[in-house]
C-alpha cells in the first residue's frame, strides 16, 4: 500500500506554500504537488511591492525562491505534477495526478486560477500568434514592436508597465474611463511616456494573417467601431479558478470557486481550500498566504484527530 | 538516456540544430514562464522514446533574440521540429506527450 501522507496540497502558488510551511512546523507529513512553477502567479509577476517585509519590493521570482525554501527547511516534500482528480477512499482521500497517485488524511486544495480570456473572434486562432496571457513569459518576444495591453486592474497597468522595457510602445485598452488599479501603479503608467490609454473601450475582434496585426475596438458609449494596428495583444482581464477537476467532489459557488467557511474547510470531510481557488474578492499573494496558514491549521487540527 | 535537454546558444545553434542528421526538437523558452518549466518532462519522455533518433534540445528565446526572430516567436513554449535544417512543424504551449508524438512521427515518416 502506497505510503499515507498528514496532507498533500494542490498548487505551490503563496497559499499552498505558506500552507506547506505550516503544515511542516506542525510536524506533519506534507507533500506538495506543483505543476509547473512553485510561486503560482507571483512566478510570473516582475515585481512585488505589496508584500510585507520587503521595503524595497521583492522580485516574484526571489519570492517564490523564499517561499519554497522555508517551506522545505521544515520537511515539505514538493513533487511536479497536475493534480487530476480527487477520490474519497474510506477516511482517507487519493489525490490523482498526470505522473502519480498518493494517499493522504487531508488535503489542501490551492490550485489558484488561471487567465481569463476576452472570447472575441480571432482571440483562439491567434493564440501565441500574437494573443498573449502572460506579460513576463512572452514580453521579451516583442521587442521593439507595439502591442495592446486589455485589461484596468493591478495586473494589466502594472504589467503594461513592465512590457515597456521591451516593446516600442503599449496602449492599454480599458472599458471604463478610470483604472481599477491602486493610485501608485496608475501614477507610475501615466508619467511612463511608451503608454497611451484608450479609455471607454473594448476589443471585439483580433486580426492578422496568421498572426496578430490589429484588434478592432468599439468605444462602449458611442458605439463607434475602429481598427487599431498593433503586434500583440496582452489579454490581463482578472483570472478563473482552477476547479474543474473538483466538480462533484466539493461545493463550488456559481463561479466556480470553491466554496469555504472561516476555517478553510469545504464541503468535504478532510478537504480544506485556500487562496484564488476560493477567493474571489482579495486576491492578493498575502492574503493567499494568510489563508493557506489557516488552511494548514484546521488540517493539522482534523488530522490529530483522524481514524483510520 | 535522458539527461535533461541539451541547452543551446546562438553558436550551437547552427551545428546542432540546423546541420544536424536527425531531426531535432528545440524548445524556445523565456526565464519566467511556467508552461517552458511544464513541458519540460514531456518532451525529457519524448527523448527518451526516440534515443539517438532525434535530439531535443532549448534555446532561451531572450537571450538569442536573433534566432528568435528568425522563426517568428511570440509565443513561449514554442517547440519547434527542425528537419533537415528547416522548419517542419511547431507546437505552443504545454501540450500532451501524445501530440508531441504525433509530430515526430509525422515529419519522420515523411
Amino acid at each position: 500500500m502506497a505510503e499515507l501522507y498528514d496532507v498533500i496540497i494542490a498548487g505551490g502558488g503563496p497559499a499552498g506554500l505558506a500552507a506547506g510551511l505550516y503544515a511542516a512546523r506542525d510536524g506533519l507529513k506534507a507533500l506538495l504537488i506543483e505543476a509547473a512553477l512553485p510561486g503560482g502567479q507571483i512566478a510570473t509577476t516582475d515585481s512585488v511591492e505589496n508584500y510585507p517585509g520587503f521595503p524595497q519590493g521583492v522580485t516574484g521570482e526571489e519570492l517564490s525562491e523564499k517561499m519554497e525554501q522555508q517551506a522545505k527547511r521544515f520537511g515539505m516534500e514538493m513533487t511536479t505534477d497536475t493534480v487530476v482528480a480527487l477520490a474519497a477512499e474510506g477516511h482517507a482521500w487519493t489525490v490523482k495526478g498526470e505522473r502519480q497517485e498518493h494517499r493522504t488524511r487531508a488535503v489542501i486544495i490551492a490550485t489558484g486560477a488561471t487567465p481569463r480570456k476576452l472570447g472575441v473572434a480571432g482571440e483562439a486562432e491567434l493564440a501565441n500568434r500574437g494573443v498573449s496571457y502572460c506579460a513576463t513569459c512572452d514580453g521579451p518576444l516583442f521587442a521593439g514592436k507595439k502591442i495592446m495591453v486589455v485589461g484596468g486592474g493591478n495586473a494589466a497597468v502594472e504589467e503594461a508597465d513592465f512590457l515597456t522595457r521591451f516593446v516600442a510602445g503599449v496602449t492599454v485598452i480599458h472599458r471604463r474611463d478610470q483604472l481599477r488599479a491602486s493610485k501608485v501603479i496608475q501614477d507610475r503608467a501615466f508619467e511612463n511616456e511608451k503608454i497611451d490609454f484608450l479609455w471607454d473601450s473594448v476589443v471585439v475582434e483580433i486580426g492578422g494573417e496568421g498572426k496578430v496585426e490589429w484588434v478592432e475596438v468599439k468605444n462602449v458609449k458611442t458605439g463607434e467601431t475602429s481598427r487599431r494596428d498593433c503586434e500583440g495583444v496582452f489579454v490581463l482581464i482578472g483570472s478563473e479558478p482552477n476547479t474543474g477537476f473538483l466538480q462533484g467532489v466539493v461545493d463550488l459557488d456559481e463561479k466556480g470557486y470553491v466554496t469555504v467557511d472561516r476555517e478553510m474547510r469545504t464541503s468535504a470531510t478532510g478537504v480544506f481550500a485556500c487562496g484564488d481557488v476560493e477567493d474571489f474578492i482579495f486576491r492578493q499573494a498575502i492574503t493567499s498566504a494568510g489563508a493557506g496558514a489557516a488552511a494548514a491549521i484546521s488540517a493539522s487540527k482534523y488530522v490529530a484527530g483522524w481514524k483510520e | 538516456m535522458a539527461e535533461g535537454l541539451l541547452e543551446l546558444t546562438a553558436e550551437s545553434f547552427e551545428e546542432k540544430v540546423l546541420k544536424s542528421e536527425v531531426p531535432v526538437l528545440v524548445e524556445f523558452y523565456t526565464t519566467r514562464c511556467p508552461y517552458c518549466v511544464k513541458v519540460i518532462p514531456t518532451l525529457e519522455a519524448v527523448a527518451e522514446d526516440y534515443g539517438e533518433k532525434l535530439v531535443v534540445a532549448k534555446l532561451n528565446a531572450e537571450d538569442h533574440y536573433d534566432v528568435t526572430a528568425k522563426y517568428q516567436i511570440t509565443g513561449v513554449p514554442a517547440i519547434i521540429l527542425f528537419v533537415g535544417g528547416e522548419v517542419a512543424d511547431r507546437i505552443t504551449g504545454a501540450a500532451p506527450k501524445e501530440d508531441f508524438t504525433a509530430m515526430v512521427d509525422k515529419a519522420v515518416k515523411d
